[in-house]
């Protein structure tokens, strides 16, 4: 593939000011990682809670990384891309795991449905964080359900995001159509920023080809629940 | 314990039998890598903060998943720790080893295949990232285990049996199968086979070891323009997949096409710069190139990795002392061959280290000290414990012959043509020598008096062996082999008659252990030989029963 990534203006401002943000976690991350453990510190209960704000700043310098990466990768860095033959039962472990918690607290049920027997080859950490940020949008719109729904259609793999709220508005759909169909020419700030949202998702599942198809991000509402739905299409 | 979903294992991993290591030098990083195994249910926990730390763990223990940073902040970094341990075999078939980075592009300092770690864990890691990784790295070592531990012994044809008896009950891990397949195949000499199974790999995926792999058979088949445009499609596609950058070059530099191969191969090191043989490499094209500078360069960068590295080699410490040579600087060349003998005392270099100083004294022009080494070169051939393969017995008459010890260079080409006397490429070369040193007729005469001596050797063996005086047909094995200790045909007659008597009068373990060693031997000077691989599955046979059929 062509290393160079031909990008808007905007997603090169983007990318510098997320540069930024994972420097600073960068440092605060270095700078709990180095408080001195100290006699009798780690029976502290505040010791548990720095561990706590530790992960929760790991999880997003770890979506910045992946996010950084994908516009690297005309420098001397690897891609991160490193897709598995795996089942897509590895992909529903990891969202469990990583957003049940968070959509708890919000008061937000996360319901998987996929078949454990299915294999595909994809990129776990890649859509972990595609998808990381497909269902915090979903959960910002629902009204109490999430759904993430994993099978095959045709000869690819779908995954879909899918809300009980309103569904998209008719803009949002049209952004949506623009960032796939490669015409995005930049976000509209006085709106939402859904186009940069699919532009980066499209980007990212891209990377995953077979014999010339290649991976799409779509926008649609429907679905199980009614709602919005976020589409991913994996050759 | 979180209580993940059990991924798509066949049965649950119990976390807590294990015993882990972790090797990490900063003291936070090391508490968070603790938190996250505990909370799988992991108790046997222990720590190194450095590489020589964790080879002492490693050397006392026995551990089932090792986490390991790459950067130690020490002189050894984790990928030089994990090819100590393999080469010391601190690490049990079953042990899973990941590597932790802060930043992938540390996967591309890794060398070959055979040198990676089970996995690369992306810091900072997660809970869920990290379970699935580890459960899948162990899943994997585990289908792996008996099929490691048959190419361990070599038996590359039941070793490919077994991957494929693994493939329908492990979808999963079928790409890895094949590969691993395709990969014994060749080692077993059958690139035919090998062929079709990447073949049959590339009809469900474009996938780049594929086609390396078909690339680099199509290429050993002589269809070196074919397989270089493949290789340089899977760059333009993939230009991390380090593979086909060092078969890309050996295609250049079988189109005399010396330059390319320098280039693709400073993109490799760009990519990669800590790999040995890889520097090595552009150092012999550029010597090859009389780019005295390039090579110089590579040679010295060679040295400087292989500090801290078990692959660390004589190799270009030699290839220095030639270009030392070519630049008329004695002084130093003569300092590298003396920094070589201090440097590799168990290895058997003295050959190579006379060589070598022959060739410095003859490049840099003192044609007196060329002669003088040139002398005492020919005497240590006939004594030395080293015994140099036809190609290198070519090069060593043909320096002899060079610096006028022509008896010396005769000698050398009998004892390669009695060795090698069905090659007919070394037969040619061997003439060619003997022509140069202006001892063509003598020379044909004696190709031929040692060609006889060699057919004669194999005609005993092989009436005793028709006549079936199996007993008798075991002493020549012995005497063969002293007479002609590189001569396959040998080698192999004399594996297939112990075999054969093993076969008939029970298992011996003493006289199955020889056989053995007379295979690997085999394996070591000619690799990728079918005729090996079918007699070492024959030998690993017998050792299922002890009596005669």
């Amino acid at each position: 593939m062509d290393d160079e990534v031909r990008m808007p203006a905007i997603a090169r401002y983007m990318t510098s000011t997320a540069q930024d943000m994972k420097t600073s976690i960068r440092m605060m991350y270095d700078l709990l990682e180095a408080l001195p453990p100290g006699e009798g510190a780690r029976d502290e209960p505040v010791y548990g809670q720095l561990l706590h704000t530790l992960r929760y700043t790991e999880r997003l310098n770890d979506s910045l990384v992946q996010w950084l990466a994908l516009y690297r990768k005309g420098g001397r860095h690897r891609s991160l891309f490193a897709p598995e033959l795996q089942g897509v039962d590895v992909l529903a472990a990891r969202l469990l795991a990583e957003e049940s918690e968070p959509l708890a607290y919000a008061g937000v049920a996360l319901a998987l449905d996929y078949d454990p027997d299915l294999l595909w080859d994809y990129d776990a950490s890649l859509l972990c964080g595609v998808l990381h940020h497909a269902i915090h949008n979903a959960m910002h719109y629902a009204q109490g359900k999430v759904r993430v729904a994993l099978a095959q259609r045709g000869d690819s793999l779908e995954v879909r995001v899918e809300d009980d709220g309103p569904g998209f508005p008719q803009a949002m759909l049209d952004a949506g159509q623009a960032a796939l169909s490669g015409t995005y020419q930049g976000v509209n700030f006085a709106t939402r920023s859904t186009g940069l949202g699919l532009y980066f998702s499209r980007e990212a599942v891209g990377l995953h080809r077979r014999f010339g198809r290649q991976g799409s991000a779509h926008l649609a509402n429907g679905g199980a629940y009614g709602g919005g739905c976020f589409i991913l299409l994996l050759p | 314990m979180h209580n993940f979903p059990a991924g798509s294992a066949n049965r649950p991993i119990d976390w807590s039998a294990k015993r882990y290591l972790i090797i990490e030098d900063m003291e936070g990083v090391r508490q968070m890598l603790q938190k996250l195994l505990q909370d799988l249910g992991a108790t046997l926990i222990e720590h190194a903060a450095h590489g020589g730390e964790a080879i002492g763990h490693l050397a006392r223990h026995r551990y089932d998943v090792v986490l390991c940073d790459c950067n130690l902040g020490d002189a050894r970094n984790g990928q030089q720790v994990l090819e100590e341990a393999r080469a010391r075999t601190l690490l049990p078939p079953s042990c899973v080893w990941m590597m932790v980075t802060a930043d992938k592009s540390a996967e591309t300092v890794m060398g070959s295949a055979e040198h990676q770690p089970d996995g690369y864990l992306l810091k900072p890691i997660s809970e869920a990232g990290l379970y699935s990784r580890l459960a899948r790295a162990v899943q994997r070592r585990d289908v792996f285990r008996e099929i490691d531990e048959t190419f361990m012994a070599r038996d590359y044809l039941r070793a490919a049996a077994l991957c494929d008896a693994r493939l329908a009950a492990h979808p999963v891990f079928a790409l890895d199968l094949q590969r691993m397949k395709a990969a014994l195949l060749l080692k077993a000499g059958e690139p035919a086979k090998a062929r079709a199974v990447y073949e049959e790999v590339l009809a469900e995926r474009d996938t780049s070891w594929a086609s390396t792999g078909l690339a680099t058979i199509r290429m050993q088949a002589g269809e070196v323009q074919q397989a270089r445009h493949m290789f340089e499609k899977v760059i333009a596609e993939n230009r991390y997949y380090l593979d086909a950058y060092d078969q890309l070059a050996s295609a250049y530099r079988q189109l005399g096409m010396n330059d390319a191969a320098c280039e693709v191969l400073e993109k490799a090191v760009q990519l990669s710069p800590n790999s040995v043989p890889r520097q090595q490499q552009i150092g012999d094209i550029a010597l090859a190139m009389d780019n005295l500078a390039l090579a110089a360069r590579a040679y010295r960068k060679c040295i400087a990795i292989g500090e801290y590295s078990v692959r660390k080699t004589s190799a270009p410490y030699f290839g220095l002392a030639r270009v030392c040579g070519r630049q008329e600087n004695t002084a130093e060349a003569l300092q590298l061959l003396q920094a070589v003998q201090r440097d590799f005392p168990d290895q058997p270099l003295r050959l190579r280290g006379r060589y070598a100083e022959t060739q410095v004294f003859h490049e840099s022009g003192d044609a007196v000290r060329a002669h003088r080494a040139g002398q005492e070169l020919a005497a240590l051939f006939e004594v030395a414990a080293e015994r140099p393969d036809g190609g290198a017995c070519i090069e060593i008459a043909e320096l002899l012959a060079a610096v006028g010890v022509r008896e010396g260079a005769a000698a050398v080409l009998v004892h390669m043509v009695r060795n090698n006397d069905d090659d007919s490429r070394l037969l040619a070369e061997a003439q060619r020598v003997f022509d140069q040193a202006q001892m063509s007729e003598e020379g044909a005469q004696q190709i031929l008096a040692a060609r006889q001596y060699a057919a004669e050797v194999m005609n005993q063996g092989l009436l005793l062996w028709k006549a079936d005086r199996l007993g008798e047909a075991l002493t020549w094995t012995r005497t063969a082999r002293a007479a002609l200790p590189g001569n396959l045909r040998v080698l192999f007659n004399s594996a297939q008659v112990i075999i054969t008597h093993l076969r008939q009068v029970g298992y011996e373990p003493a006289l199955a252990f020889e056989a053995r060693e007379v295979l690997m031997h085999i394996d070591s000077v000619a690799p990728a030989h079918p005729r090996f691989a079918q007699l070492i599955e024959q030998l690993e046979e017998l050792k299922s029963w002890s009596g005669p059929v």
